[in-house]
């Protein structure tokens, strides 16, 4: 920011002041704020937010000073004055009644950093544009096949696009980052590299920190090994070494690092996600696959001035003749074009949109709930608004009165705001979501200024309606009746009809949270196929230096599997080349199956014939694969995949081919299905054995059952013995399903905790309500009780000023919960969105709540002693 | 400003000590002769730990009661800075000032002393 834009914004802060220091003070203060401003030490944030507490504290200082024994004198300007005034009653107040400030701070404070954080992610990860120059003309291109099947391209077509669309200034291709072993000169570590075609940096308009991005004769078949590296990487694990002579191994070749690209840099990654990665590699220098190899994601840059509509239908044209030039070798029938900023953001917006409503919700919940406790002091004070009135208050000042009274308190609840807001942002960042740009969030000196502004928007909000009532009295009547402090019917509803808003609102977030708990539950208790709980899971990453023949893999492998199985306590063990979960973004693991005329997606697993009963399968029908002569050409497939393929008709001996393998399967049995850990449905996968293809087999798992501490340490050993240069990681298969509902558990806890905020605002409110009754009845009660009433009838007119309320705003909110959950829907799996049981749940939640704060305070009336009330009255 | 006895003297410097740590701040920030508004905040915010929300704002009201209280007065830029903003204000020590800070300093050394911590001050 320039000094200009800096002085112009402080100037714009010194408003808080009260008008006559500031005229006294404004030269000085921005004298100061200029050198203060031109020597800061300290980051943007921590800058400004010093400023403007240094701001707030003054402004409080100087108000509260209005009040003093004499120190200052007289005040000029009348208006001036009178707010001076209304601002020292008001903290006078506060200061006499601080478990009302403190639990209206605290509404304000929590209510505000829902707002602000909700808003802080959405500004942060839906509203920054990407970090790419023009993003709004990057495109991503993904295939669609006639029967709806979507595809990330091939690099034949791709190639053919770049060729031939004239809609683009180029088309570029990334190949999904895959964690692998790097050796560098200081040692060897594990991580992610990328791989991209020509072009790509400069379609992204990304340019190198150090260095230089590939040469179009380095990103060709049988180019020099060169690499780039991330910023991270180069500084964290190389040392920022110059890059004069730096190189690394990435399997068994050495590639020379020719630049490092800038901090930050991000590209999409596994399932979309945006993503980073260490090391990229020019991806045309190998053979990137035939044409339904698929897996890229391609990404394009469409000519200034080009619209997406008409970009889309040439793009389609396109695929039509390269339809016709291939026929059935591609499965490209039309390109679906989406602009990479919503692609990148598909699954993350919904989320965010909910919980931004959600956030509305708590919000409006804290301004009723401010307004109820205006309400309610307001009445308490009734006989002061008359005596005001009488000695020639204006209404107006009345009202200006009660609503500097209730903005007091929007400076401590902003800052409270603002404290939990940085906290949970915090907090979420450490989680290590894969939310996109999530790490790139800050809460900056704007969201400071907003917080602030809004809480004295909801504060005055909150105050406006309360004070134009309770001003409107008569004061006259109200001075003469002894019932001063009794306020008149149509005061009490509007107070109930304020907490009848809260709990209809809470309502909505508390069964809205319930059904989020039990769509997860269902997630999590629904029958996986097999015994989660009962297995570990084994990563292997064989070395390709080391493992170079496809005989030493083998022999490793067997070996390995052989002394596990052999281990005491190790019931059953099997090798994978892709644990159950893994769903079917990876090239490697997806592949077309053909039969006559359809066409599918289905996962390929490399297992070895034991795997079937380590995991726990079912055999359907057919035989299992032969556990001693790998036969290449024979494949079991599971029973889902059966079903869609064959509609219940015998699938053995029936014949698949795909473009990966080469080879005819012939499908010799069926095995019951697995369950995706993320979806109630079942992936459909299709079992080869892994001895006939050691050319895939560098990266498999074992899974070890049962999934004993013991077996676990002793699988260790034994792979570490066998050959410690080969690095393994073990852990509890349950353990990784669950990081996979890390997602959804956030979006729950969000939601949980704003449902028990609105929940612990609307008790606070019926609290209130039901202690003024309690408070105003003393006296009748106490009469009552010695005219022989009976005490639970007393307790229960006292309790009906809670639930009345609340009985009305649980009817009030059925009716607005049923389209909130039905917004939620898109969220939930294996749960109606009209779930009677989480209405259920809402409601009794809510009722319990309700109740519990009327009966604290008017349980107080069992204790009356009608002799000791008498006397004091 | 009118020159007081001795006595008078003592009396309005022991109405005034001890005082606060932010005010001594600024009165040792200015114990070295005049500065400017923004000097006194650096030398604050150097010298007392944890002062980081003292702002202009705060600065501003600090030096008014202590203008106030007789112990500053604003000033003209000192000889060599003439160059500088001519808008820049300047404060100085009055006599009564630097006779709260040295009777300030004395009496925190005292304290020091009775508490046996002296050595913490002069490090030996």
């Amino acid at each position: 920011m320039s000094a200009e834009r800096a002085e112009r914004r402080y100037r714009g802060m010194l408003r808080l002041l009260p008008q006559s220091f500031r005229e006294e003070s404004e030269n000085e203060l921005l004298e100061v704020f200029r050198a203060a401003y031109a020597g800061r030490r300290v980051g943007r944030v921590r800058f400004w937010s010093r400023i403007t507490a240094d701001l707030l504290l003054t402004a409080l200082a100087e108000a509260g000073s209005a009040r003093g024994s004499g120190v200052r004198t007289r005040r000029d300007g009348r208006a001036g004055r009178g707010l001076g005034l209304d601002l020292a009653q008001s903290l006078r107040r506060l200061r006499q009644e601080p478990g009302h400030a403190a639990a209206s701070t605290v509404a304000l404070g929590v209510g505000l950093a829902a707002a602000g954080l909700v808003l802080t992610l959405v500004r942060g990860v839906l509203l920054t544009p990407l970090p790419f120059p023009d993003p709004d003309r990057l495109v991503r291109l993904i295939e669609l096949d006639s029967g709806g099947g979507r595809f990330y391209p091939s690099f034949p077509n791709i190639s053919d696009w770049r060729e031939n669309a004239r809609i683009f200034e180029g088309v570029a291709a990334a190949d999904v980052p895959q964690v692998r072993t790097i050796l560098h000169a200081g040692g060897a570590v594990r991580g992610r590299i990328g791989a991209v075609s020509r072009d790509f940096f400069r379609l992204l308009g990304v340019t190198t920190l150090v260095g230089r991005t590939f040469t179009p004769a380095e990103n060709a078949r049988g180019g020099p090994p060169v690499a780039l590296v991330s910023e991270e990487f180069w500084r964290g694990t190389l040392g920022a070494q110059p890059l004069d002579g730096l190189s690394l191994a990435v399997g068994a070749e050495t590639f020379a690092v020719v630049g490092v690209l800038p901090a930050g840099f991000r590209f999409l990654g596994d399932a979309g996600a945006w993503s980073t990665a260490s090391v990229w590699l020019p991806l045309e220098r190998d053979d990137p696959g035939p044409r339904q190899s698929h897996g890229y994601h391609t990404v394009a840059r469409l000519r200034p001035g080009i619209t997406l509509a008409d970009a889309r239908a040439q793009m389609n044209q396109l695929a039509l003749v390269l339809k016709q030039r291939h026929g059935e070798e591609t499965q490209a029938d039309q390109v679906q074009m989406t602009l990479l900023t919503d692609d990148v953001l598909r699954q993350t917006r919904e989320p965010l949109q909910l919980l931004s409503g959600a956030a509305l919700f708590v919000l409006l919940v804290t301004c009723f709930n401010l307004g109820a406790a205006v309400l309610g002091r307001g009445l308490a004070r009734a006989r002061e608004m008359a005596v005001r009135s009488s000695l020639g208050a204006s209404r107006l000042q009345l009202v200006r009165h009660l609503l500097v009274e209730s903005s007091v308190i929007a400076v401590p609840g902003a800052v409270l705001a603002v404290v939990l807001t940085y906290a949970g942002l915090a907090q979420l960042q450490r989680l290590q979501l894969s939310i996109p740009r999530l790490d790139e969030v800050r809460v900056d000196g704007g969201a400071v200024v907003f917080t602030l502004a809004l809480a004295l928007l909801v504060t005055a909000a909150a105050g406006a309606f309360p004070a134009l009532v309770l001003s409107a009295r008569n004061p006259a009547l109200r001075l003469r009746a002894h019932g001063a402090t009794s306020p008149g019917r149509e005061h009490r509803r509007l107070w109930m009809s304020f907490i009848a808003v809260q709990i209809a609102l809470a309502l909505a977030l508390v069964c809205g949270t319930t059904l989020l708990t039990r769509s997860l539950q269902r997630l999590v208790r629904t029958d996986m196929g097999y015994d989660a709980d009962r297995l570990i899971a084994v990563d292997v990453s064989l070395p390709e230096t080391r493992y170079a023949s496809p005989e030493r893999r083998l022999a490793w492998y067997a070996a390995a599997l052989g002394r596990i199985r052999a281990l005491p306590g190790v019931e059953a063990a099997g090798l994978t080349g892709v644990l159950p979960d893994e769903t079917t973004s990876r090239t490697a693991t997806t592949l077309a199956l053909r039969r006559t005329e359809r066409t599918v997606y289905a996962g390929l697993r490399l297992v070895d014939p034991g795997y079937f009963r380590a995991l726990g399968l079912t055999w359907m029908t057919g035989e299992p694969l032969d556990p001693v002569v790998p036969r290449p050409a024979l494949a079991v497939i599971d029973a889902g995949l059966a079903r869609q393929l064959w509609n219940g008709d015998s699938p053995v001996g029936s014949q698949l081919w795909n473009s990966y393998l080469t080879d005819t399967l012939t499908v010799v049995g069926t095995v019951s299905s697995v369950r995706e850990w993320n979806e109630l449905r079942s992936a459909g996968a299709v079992y080869v054995d892994y001895r006939a293809h050691p050319d895939m087999i560098l990266d498999m798992h074992f899974v070890v059952r049962p999934a004993t501490a013991s077996v676990l340490r002793s699988v260790r050993t034994t792979l570490e013995q066998i050959d410690p240069l080969v690095p393994v990681t073990l852990e509890p298969l349950r353990q990784r399903i669950a990081r996979t509902y890390a997602e959804r558990r956030l979006l729950l806890l969000i939601a949980a905790s704003f449902a028990a905020t609105t929940l612990l605002l609307a008790a606070l409110g019926v609290y209130g309500v039901v202690a003024w009754a309690v408070g105003r009845e003393r006296r009748s009660v106490a009469i009552r009780l010695v005219l022989g009433a009976h005490p639970g009838r007393v307790v229960g007119s006292a309790l009906s000023f809670g639930l009345l309320p609340t009985a009305l705003g649980l009817a009030a909110g059925l009716v607005l919960t049923v389209p909130a959950l039905w917004v939620i829907r898109s969220q939930l799996t294996g749960v109606a969105p009209l779930d009677p049981l989480s209405m259920l749940i809402g409601i009794l939640v809510l009722a319990a709540g309700a109740t519990l704060a009327a009966w604290l305070p008017a349980r107080t009336l069992l204790r009356v002693d009608p002799r000791t009330v008498l006397r004091q009255e | 400003m009118a020159k007081r006895s001795k006595t008078a003297m003592r009396a309005e410097v022991a109405a005034r000590v001890p005082i606060r740590p932010a005010a001594f701040a600024v009165l040792s920030a200015l114990a070295q002769g005049p500065r400017a508004g923004f000097e006194i905040l650096e030398f604050v915010n150097a010298t007392v730990p944890r002062s980081g929300l003292l702002g202009p704002g705060t600065l501003y009201r600090l030096l008014r009661d202590l203008r106030q209280e007789g112990l500053i007065q604003r000033t003209q830029a000192p000889v060599g800075e003439a160059t500088a903003d001519e808008r820049r204000t300047y404060s100085q020590l009055t006599a009564l000032g630097e006779a709260v800070l040295l009777a300030e300093a004395a009496r925190l050394q005292r304290t020091f002393e009775s508490a046996g911590l002296l050595h913490l001050l002069t490090g030996r």
